[in-house]
């Protein structure tokens, strides 16, 4: 069966691709934690909450389509995330104030944060325009959009479990360190 | 700016709980599309008939 490609299933999928890039945002700060051994400072930790709180509200859009609560839960987190990169920018903006971790295509990853969170929310103002997706559903959704829907589902609960282990071990259930040498 | 600096310092060592919440939340969304499944075929079966 092919599916309804109705405004709600592709409002769905759009959910779906969406919580992947946040998720793959917090992979890619992964990788430079375990790669490049800088491991994350207490507001690149927030930062990536606000990421997977964002991610959440995406996924359950993806799962059970689009509700208004999904997408005010996504909101708050990219708010979150919001006021919490522009704190990180604003402590090093002065020149001379140094910087956190080395620049990535010439910005810092709390800039790179700030911009993302920025994209999504603007993507969710943009995708909340479709008064259809709201509607109830009209047939089976095709299954690209489950697929999708439970690969980001995977992928965030992955996540999410990891961030736990990896954050609990590098503050030691203490203060995280402001400038961390340990990467795990 | 500054007042805030003690408050996220005090915050820090419990930066793992949100992760932890998010992360039960997670799984408490695929218990619910797990229960759900086909939930959609089942609507627009019912609005048929």
């Amino acid at each position: 069966m092919v599916g309804t490609w109705d405004t709600r299933n592709v409002v769905r999928l759009f959910n779906g691709v969406g919580a992947l890039v946040m998720f793959s945002v917090v992979i890619g700060a992964y990788a430079i934690q375990f790669i490049f051994l800088e491991p994350p400072c207490p507001l690149c930790l927030l930062i990536r909450i606000g990421m997977l709180a964002t991610g959440f509200g995406l996924v359950l859009n993806a799962l059970f389509g689009p509700k208004p609560i999904h997408y005010g839960f996504a909101l708050l987190g990219a708010i979150f995330g919001i006021l919490v990169s522009l704190r990180n920018i604003a402590l090093h903006i002065v020149p001379g104030t140094g910087s956190y971790g080395d620049a990535v295509f010439g910005f810092h990853l709390y800039t790179w944060a700030f911009l993302v969170f920025m994209a999504i929310v603007i993507a969710i103002a943009v995708v909340m325009f479709f008064q259809r997706q709201f509607d109830e559903p009209t047939g089976q959704a095709p299954r690209i959009v489950n697929l999708v829907a439970v690969i980001a589902l995977a992928v965030g609960i992955f996540l999410a479990a990891a961030n736990t282990f990896t954050t609990a071990v590098e503050c030691e259930l203490g203060p995280c360190p402001d400038n961390p040498t340990r990467v795990l | 700016m500054e007042p805030l600096t003690p408050i996220i310092a005090a915050a820090s060592p419990f930066y793992w709980l949100p992760f932890g919440f998010i992360f039960i939340a997670l799984f408490i969304a695929l218990w619910g599309a797990v229960r759900e499944d086909g939930s959609d075929i089942k609507k627009v079966e019912e609005r048929e008939q």
